[in-house]
């Protein structure tokens, strides 16, 4: 899961980014435009559930 | 043993493994999508009910048993929607915030665009990639017909395999390539994504 990108929402550039790390609120810049993107804080536990349920799912069938 | 019933348990083994692990991927589902209710479903069962009973109300139709049949058609309608409000529609992905700052003529704001949660987290996708079967086995013929006899005496299975008399089956499961809905899932979610791009 550390090999993800989202389009950059200025330049669409994929911005490579850490799943993990920005649910913990770090942010990430567009290799290209330099644009700033982080998660807000409303949407932090609904991606926290999903993250947390993925990794529960992954070690159940390691 | 026949051989058709040998091979039919290690089918079974390993279909069972399958279905577990869709199990498990399909339960996480309702993390990524909710229920998007179609307005215009709703909208058109309850009409019909509403005309009904205007109907009723024009002709004057006074009877009891009418009008019950009606009041129990607009009661489950209720009923229906407040229990299954999946039924009534499709299932929209549910989306998170990523917020930017922007520089506009009165400074830097932040800027919000909405992002399916599927693209952030991805689904994992796995499936039986390998299935290894340790069996010491005697083949012999009876009445034209192939058995199989599983030896006794050998080591058991290890944890996490499953044994079958002294036949050892071990699955291994592995990540596998997307599939053709995630795909276009993920196409459309790039496109939801570039609608969102500043003019």
């Amino acid at each position: 899961m550390n090999h993800l990108s989202i389009p950059c929402p200025t330049c669409a550039t994929p911005i490579p980014f850490d799943p993990a790390l920005l649910i913990s609120g770090q942010q990430f810049a567009c290799p290209k435009c330099a644009s700033m993107i982080g998660i807000s804080r409303e949407s932090i536990p609904l991606a926290k559930e999903a993250f947390e349920k993925q990794k529960q799912l992954k070690k159940q069938n390691t | 043993m026949k051989v058709a019933q040998f091979i039919d348990v290690i089918h079974r083994a390993i279909q069972s493994s399958n279905e577990t692990l869709t199990r498990q991927q399909t339960n996480i589902f309702e993390t990524y999508f909710e229920p998007a209710g179609d307005p215009e479903d709703i909208d058109s069962s309850l009409e019909a009910v509403i005309n009904d009973m205007r109907l009723a109300l024009q002709s004057g139709e006074n009877n009891a048993e009418a009008q019950e049949h009606i009041l129990g058609r607009l009661k489950k309608q209720i009923h229906e929607i407040a229990l299954h409000p999946s039924k009534t529609g499709t299932l929209k992905p549910k989306t998170i915030t990523i917020q930017m700052p922007e520089q506009t003529a009165d400074g830097v704001r932040m800027s919000e665009v909405h992002v399916p949660l599927l693209a952030i987290i991805p689904c994992s996708n796995t499936k039986v990639a390998e299935t290894r079967i340790k069996a010491s086995v005697n083949l012999r013929e009876e009445n034209s017909e192939l058995l199989v006899e599983l030896l006794k005496g050998q080591p058991a299975g290890n944890a996490g395999e499953t044994s079958i008399g002294n036949t050892v089956i071990d699955i291994t499961i592995a990540p596998q390539e997307s599939t053709e809905g995630l795909k276009a899932l993920t196409a459309g979610i790039e496109r939801s994504l570039r609608s969102q791009l500043p003019l």
